[in-house]
């Protein structure tokens, strides 16, 4: 273990990264590290380095890395300590630092490999408010709890399990399946799925899985259908995903944005694939009546695109923004978006059909019940049951399923009510399987 | 920052409604519309998963 007033000092401890006396090298990595976290770096003033032995790594070095002739490859990662304090030695750091002292802003660990762009494995940054910008308006992010513990004393934050490709055994979209099972582990105790996991499951076009030449997307719906995360799948021409029809009238929409949001809103994340590149998008916000989209992207390629040569790892982009970027795209290229999103093992009624029943028989309903609700809008959460009776003690008698949907109306921005969905009904049954609520906001 | 939705700050505006005298809704002539629309979605979304089986991510 080594504390040290940047990262080179670091990267040049031969006990800690096996390349330490590569100067050109730690030169372009810490550039590498420090531009892609530039907030956090930009904040930090000490660091503590140990080895450290990750769990995603040894995977790694197991299936590919421990086989090449590369004898200096080692096991082990660089855990690099990111504080916002100033401490010299250990005796300072046990005086001035306190358990979950505010000083502590997260880590990262360095793959002990000879390329900079495939040494970023893990990054465990705290969340910060001021990170994104994010305000006191509506939002809805996701992340985990994190607990790390560095010479007796523990650390507890909220953070986004970030991994990185190495571009050789991982591309971004192993990575981004590796971050979403994370969260879902975490979150709802989902199957984690590994990297031997993916592997597993998928066939192979060239008799070889690793080094990976990418896989193609029925193969990362495969990975997750196999894992029980129940994949839902959108596709979209630029922004528009359906648009629903009946002689030649639009009866509804559904958008990129709708599903998206719905899913943040449920606490699910949402991996994004455009132009064959797969980005993970980790929440919204608004500031200032704008909303943002938080973009999570393993190589910064789609961050460096769309935030004027910003290369990092993740950044708020503003919604028209993206917008612009996925019609851009559609428009050059003809190349549509993808959604993908995790979902509940007993849901089956999913977002496109909850749509129809909504703006063809609850909306209707509503409007025909009462004066003045004639421009209706609605936010869907899909929440469990359990906690919406908590939340809202007047449904708490009625017996409802593991997930409903929970709809709140609107009429211009004032909330008129709400209602609650039976998120396990048939599609097609609008009679019994749906507990068909309305209830006026209180 | 102990937990980022704790401190969510929802300004919701509420407004009470007034009820109309004479509903007449009928459910049942719904079905058909619903079913029309959700074999809609059903098409578009072979078509996505026949898109899948090509789209090479890396």
């Amino acid at each position: 273990m080594r504390i040290a007033k940047n990262l080179e000092d670091l990267l040049k401890n031969q006990k800690l990264y096996p390349f330490f006396d590569n100067e050109e090298l730690i030169k372009k990595l810490a550039f590498y590290i420090k531009e892609r976290f530039d907030f956090h770096f930009q904040k930090s003033k000490t660091f503590i380095g140990e080895v450290y032995k990750e769990r995603e790594w040894t995977k790694l070095y197991s299936l590919h890395y421990g086989m090449l002739h590369n004898n200096r490859i080692k096991n082990a990662t660089l855990r690099v300590h990111l504080f916002s304090s100033e401490f010299e030695n250990i005796d300072q750091f046990e005086r001035k630092i306190k358990d979950n002292d505010k000083s502590y802003l997260g880590y990262i660990t360095i793959r002990p490999i000879p390329t900079v762009s495939g040494s970023i494995s893990r990054a465990r940054l705290k969340l910060l408010k001021e990170q994104f910008g994010l305000t006191d308006e509506e939002r809805n992010i996701i992340y985990i709890p994190v607990k790390v513990h560095i010479l007796g004393k523990e650390f507890r934050y909220t953070s986004f399990p970030f991994i990185a490709q190495d571009n050789v055994v991982t591309v971004c979209a192993h990575a981004d399946i590796l971050m979403l099972s994370k969260y879902m582990f975490k979150k709802f105790n989902f199957n984690l799925i590994e990297i031997d996991t993916i592997l597993d499951s998928i066939q192979t076009h060239n008799g070889r899985k690793i080094p990976s030449d990418g896989l193609v997307l029925e193969q990362i719906l495969k990975v997750l259908e196999k894992n029980r995360y129940n994949p839902s799948f959108y596709q979209a021409k630029a922004t528009e995903v359906i648009r629903y029809e009946l002689e030649n009238k639009n009866i509804a929409k559904l958008d990129v944005f709708d599903i998206i949001d719905v899913a943040l809103r449920s606490d699910l994340c949402v991996l994004m694939v455009l132009s064959t590149h797969i980005v993970l998008i980790g929440g919204y916000f608004y500031k200032n009546n704008e909303k943002y989209y938080i973009i999570y992207d393993d190589s910064s390629y789609y961050i460096e695109k769309m935030l004027d040569k910003k290369k990092l790892f993740s950044a708020a982009i503003k919604k028209e923004k993206l917008e612009k970027f996925l019609k851009e795209i559609y428009d050059e290229k003809e190349e549509k978006t993808y959604l993908i999103i995790p979902t509940f093992d007993r849901f089956y009624f999913r977002y496109p059909s909850l749509v129809i029943l909504l703006e063809v028989v609850i909306k209707d309903i509503i409007e025909q019940k009462y004066e003045g609700v004639d421009n209706l809008s609605y936010k869907a959460t899909l929440i469990d049951s359990v906690l919406l009776k908590r939340k809202i003690k007047s449904i708490s008698k009625y017996s409802m399923p593991h997930y409903v949907w929970y709809i709140e109306w609107f009429v211009d921005e004032d909330k008129i009510g709400f209602s609650v969905i039976d998120a396990t009904a048939h599609k097609n049954d609008i009679y019994y399987s749906p507990i068909i609520r309305f209830e006026e906001a209180k | 920052m102990k937990d980022l939705k704790s401190d969510i700050v929802t300004k919701t505006k509420i407004r009470k409604l007034k009820k109309k005298k004479n509903v007449n809704f009928n459910i049942g002539d719904r079905i058909a519309i619903v079913e029309e629309l959700n074999r809609q979605y059903d098409r578009a979304e072979i078509e996505a998963k026949v898109a899948a089986m090509t789209y090479i991510v890396r």
